[in-house]
């Protein structure tokens, strides 16, 4: 059957679960300190096609084998006219005329994509391989490239990325795309005024923290409330989390200071623990506008350079206008995928009724 | 699809908002109304699988998708309104934190800050009641009662109560109550201005002498419901439900091109 059918389908597939989110993002516009949801989508591994058979040999895919790299900081960008970078990928090895890559943390070259702080993040990214097929390990030296693709550290070459295409390829495709992981766009939200003592937000990055049958997780939601003891509670009842132990505030008036100290009558009584993630890829929403860490990932606090303001909440992060567009074009990609499908139905038609008609 | 339901329940969340801010508005003029504002909390997220086997806690990135939102909580907020003058010795309103207590049918403590009292006559004795006829109680938990004669009702700014009889000598017929709780947002409104304690708002702490709040006769007690903030959130609750319902919109639209591959 005709390849390009599925290829429309995955397409179809994946645009529906876009507009999943999207919709979520939508729905909760008004949602007290909610962070947007971005869908990364990724293509299938680009795989080589073969003439079955004919002897005419394929040159004009190996030849010119120049490699152009370029290098900022610790990334890698290599392209060639006349090979292909092999990367390991979930569904297979993908070859493309043209890679990035950085060092991960154990040393193997890796593809990457851009994290909150704008630094290449590796932990999900594909194995960059060598010609023989096996992932490439550089340590944490230095390393080259030389035009011919080798990569050489210490004066040793390590491995050769270029992969020549098998003598009967003639091209590359990939047969469709596959939603790959959804990141949530810590951006700050438009400041609400309440002027209710107990709306806190947090301008700049980090969290509050919130003490849950679960365990500890986090919110940047802060309408909080006292419960009959005064001690401040979200409003699942919920304990917020100050430096020493559970808030109490003893039903007494308080000021919040601009790092969380909260204030009773000139005096700090305990102060509102903000932290600062710095590996916000590793939180998980939990609902109810909190996050989680999975087990066994560690979360490493950075000094929270913001400041918490009383009488605000933060609202949600979506802008209307990005999410409209996104759902329009969701759409529309789902409709040409729709008539791609339609024009191959229509090709079917004809070869079962109409070839061989007399 | 999943979007379908994720949009309905923003629409119905945006609802309870427009209801909220509508009871606000339709209370606007209403004495010691205190505005409410619904809070939104995200829905519970579904892990997408990914069929190569990964384990969950093996990922390193995240694949959620979220249900939608729904209301968290009503909040009420006791900030206080502005005084308006009345000119009239039976409106009394409380300037600073605090609530009058008065007598439900049933004999229980019912609480309001609701200071527009009449007085209720029988027999020639008046008593000190709500609009409502519940006595307002002083500090000994008693309603307060006016025999026949009694002229030039009183209340101080703390709340002693004073009265002249027909001899023209002054008597003092005991304090106004007022109470306090350390989470007056957890008290259960009933309707008709009045509050009922919970396990939320914790029990009831009797003001002390020296406190902040004062006592003004000939004044009642405004809402504290802002116009333009409830018509910004309005407006936001309506825009938000109509792009909820775009969105519906887009996922039946996508359904009927599904439909539509077999023609």
């Amino acid at each position: 059957m005709f390849r390009g059918l599925y290829t429309a389908t995955s397409a179809m597939q994946t645009s529906q679960k876009k507009l999943d989110i999207t919709s979520n993002n939508m729905s909760n516009m008004n949602t007290t300190g909610f962070k947007k949801d971005v869908v990364v989508t990724e293509a299938f591994p680009e795989v080589f096609l073969h003439k079955l058979n004919g002897d005419i040999r394929t040159n004009r895919l190996n030849n010119q084998l120049e490699v152009n790299v370029t290098r900022s900081g610790q990334e890698v960008y290599l392209s060639a006219e006349g090979g292909f970078f092999a990367s390991e990928t979930i569904n297979g090895t993908s070859y493309n005329r043209s890679t990035a890559f950085t060092v991960d943390e154990e040393g193997f070259l890796r593809t990457f994509l851009r994290d909150a702080n704008g630094l290449p993040d590796t932990t999900a990214g594909n194995y960059i391989l060598n010609r023989q097929g096996d992932r490439v390990f550089v340590g944490d030296g230095e390393f080259d490239i030389t035009p011919q693709g080798q990569v050489v550290s210490n004066g040793e070459t390590v491995a050769n990325l270029m992969s020549n295409a098998p003598r009967t390829a003639i091209g590359t495709m990939n047969s469709g795309v596959r939603l790959d992981r959804i990141h949530t766009n810590f951006n700050q939200g438009t400041m609400e005024e309440t002027t209710n003592p107990l709306d806190f937000a947090i301008e700049g990055r980090g969290f509050f923290a919130v003490e849950t049958p679960q365990g500890t997780m986090f919110t940047r939601d802060g309408s909080f409330t006292l419960n009959s003891n005064g001690d401040i509670i979200d409003s699942e009842g919920n304990f917020l989390l100050g430096e020493q132990g559970i808030i109490n505030t003893n039903g007494n008036d308080f000021i919040l200071g601009d790092n969380g100290e909260i204030i009773v009558d000139g005096e700090v009584i305990n102060t509102v623990q903000i932290f600062n993630i710095a590996n916000l890829q590793d939180l998980r929403k939990h609902g109810m506008g909190m996050y989680y860490v999975n087990e066994g990932v560690e979360i490493e606090v950075l000094p929270f350079e913001g400041r918490v303001v009383q009488g605000f909440l933060e609202g949600s992060n979506i802008n209307t206008i990005e999410e409209m567009v996104e759902m329009i074009s969701i759409l529309r990609l789902y409709e040409s995928n729709q008539k791609v499908i339609q024009a191959y139905d229509d090709i079917l038609q004809k070869a079962v009724n109409d070839i061989g008609r007399l | 699809m999943r979007a379908l339901w994720t949009a309905a329940s923003g629409m119905k969340s945006q609802q309870l908002n427009i209801d909220t801010v509508s009871n606000n508005l339709a209370n606007v003029n209403t004495t010691a109304y205190k505005k409410q504002r619904v809070e939104f909390k995200d829905l519970l997220y579904a892990n997408l699988r990914r069929n190569n086997g990964e384990l969950e806690a093996e990922r390193p990135v995240n694949l959620q998708v979220g249900h939608g939102v729904m209301p968290g909580s009503t909040a009420r907020f006791f900030t206080n309104g502005g005084l308006e003058s009345t000119e009239n010795p039976l409106d009394l309103a409380i300037d600073g934190e605090g609530f009058f207590v008065v007598q439900g049918n049933a004999g229980e403590q019912l609480y309001t800050r609701d200071g527009s009292f009449k007085l209720s006559v029988q027999d020639g004795v008046s008593t000190i009641v709500t609009s409502d006829g519940y006595p307002l109680l002083n500090n000994e938990n008693t309603p307060i009662v006016l025999e026949p004669g009694m002229e030039n009702f009183t209340v101080s700014e703390l709340g002693v109560i004073t009265v002249e009889n027909e001899a023209g000598e002054i008597l003092e017929l005991g304090t106004v109550e007022l109470v306090n709780f350390i989470n007056p947002a957890g008290l259960e409104a009933t309707g008709r201005n009045l509050y009922r304690e919970t396990a939320a708002s914790g029990e009831l702490i009797p003001m002390e002498e020296e406190r902040d709040t004062n006592i003004r006769q000939g004044f009642l007690e405004t809402s504290n419901v802002q116009m333009v903030d409830e018509m910004v959130r309005m407006i936001t609750a309506q825009r938000a439900y109509e792009i909820s319902s775009k969105t519906i919109q887009t996922a039946d639209e996508m359904l009927g091109m599904a439909n539509n591959l077999r023609r």
